[in-house]
């Protein structure tokens, strides 16, 4: 009986298909750009709440592990050589350094989306985890340099 | 009264729709990339019944959702990335000039704008020009796939609510 109905006419109208082909282009050339001016980064810069709590040289070779964690005294990061073992009682982050990249292993957060995230390796990139404030950013390295000497002329 | 039965109807749906859509993974790592699929409740809603309905259907889901699912961080998020994407939707209701096709998309797309804004902030970043793309397009593409399913659901809708306005 009401299946007749279903068969309609989209009333999709011009409008429509000009703010989807408008958003498409943007996306579109969004990419490109960032696809453009893509380098290879040479430092991964972790911070948590905001501060910086360290600045990694991306090394060429090799696979690092580095497990983040949130303890009552405050965030702490450790540097292990092969898979570490996991923490039960705190809350942490377990991201390996691979040939460059730099990709979320592990990590209790409820919603997993940074555990999900593909290796990032270009600069700007980076690997949010939002329950835990945590992020993980690919810079070229310059910045930091000149963060520091801000820092020495305050 | 009637009014308020389909309403708290609507509100169901939208909960179910919650639900399902926790439970498939579609963000790719992003924080703020969702299907959007409680989305339809809110554009079925701006056509049937008006602006407050809408408002009050979708608020009242947030904060259901964000009790039985998750926690009072993640209700803070979902707010903010519906208060963009429900703006844009009712700005895009009242121009007239757009389908729920086009008003779907507009929600998807500032829903994922809000999304990555609200991350911006709470991890105190402020480059994630690289996300937008994905944001953009996901955006762009949910919301056009839900907002055909609206249109085509409009007709049965029309049919077993007899008297609505759509």
């Amino acid at each position: 009986m009401g299946w007749k109905k279903s068969v309609s006419i989209y009333p999709i109208k011009r409008a429509d298909l000009i703010l989807i082909s408008l958003c498409l282009l943007t996306a579109a050339l969004l990419s490109v750009y960032f696809m453009l001016y893509r380098e290879q980064g040479s430092t991964a810069v972790l911070s948590c709440d905001g501060v910086e709590l360290s600045v990694i040289s991306l090394p060429e070779s090799g696979t690092t592990y580095y497990l983040v964690r949130r303890t009552k005294q405050g965030v702490s990061v450790e540097k292990y050589t092969g898979y570490p073992e996991l923490p039960t009682a705190e809350a942490f982050n377990l991201f390996a350094i691979t040939d460059g990249s730099v990709k979320m292993e592990a990590a209790d957060c409820k919603d997993q989306i940074c555990v999900h995230h593909r290796p990032i390796l270009s600069v700007g990139e980076s690997v949010i985890c939002l329950p835990h404030r945590l992020v993980v950013e690919i810079t070229d390295g310059e910045e930091d340099r000149d963060s520091i000497l801000d820092g020495v002329v305050e | 009264m009637r009014q308020t039965a389909q309403l708290g109807l609507f509100l169901a749906l939208a909960l179910i729709l919650s639900y399902i859509e926790s439970l498939i993974p579609f963000s790719f790592g992003i924080p703020g990339i969702k299907l959007g699929l409680p989305n339809l409740i809110v554009v079925l809603l701006l056509y049937r019944s008006g602006a407050r309905e809408a408002l009050l259907v979708n608020f009242g889901r947030i904060m259901l959702s964000g009790f039985l699912f998750s926690n009072l961080y993640a209700i803070l998020y979902a707010l903010t990335g519906a208060a963009f994407s429900f703006c844009a939707m009712l700005a895009g209701r009242k121009a007239r000039c757009f389908s729920p096709v086009g008003v779907s998309v507009l929600g998807g797309v500032f829903h994922n704008i809000g999304q990555i804004i609200v991350a911006m902030f709470v991890v105190e970043t402020f480059y994630v020009g690289s996300l937008l793309p994905a944001l953009i397009a996901a955006g762009t593409f949910t919301g056009a796939v839900l907002g055909i399913v609206a249109v085509e659901l409009m007709p049965y809708l029309r049919e077993a609510f007899p008297g609505s306005r759509y």
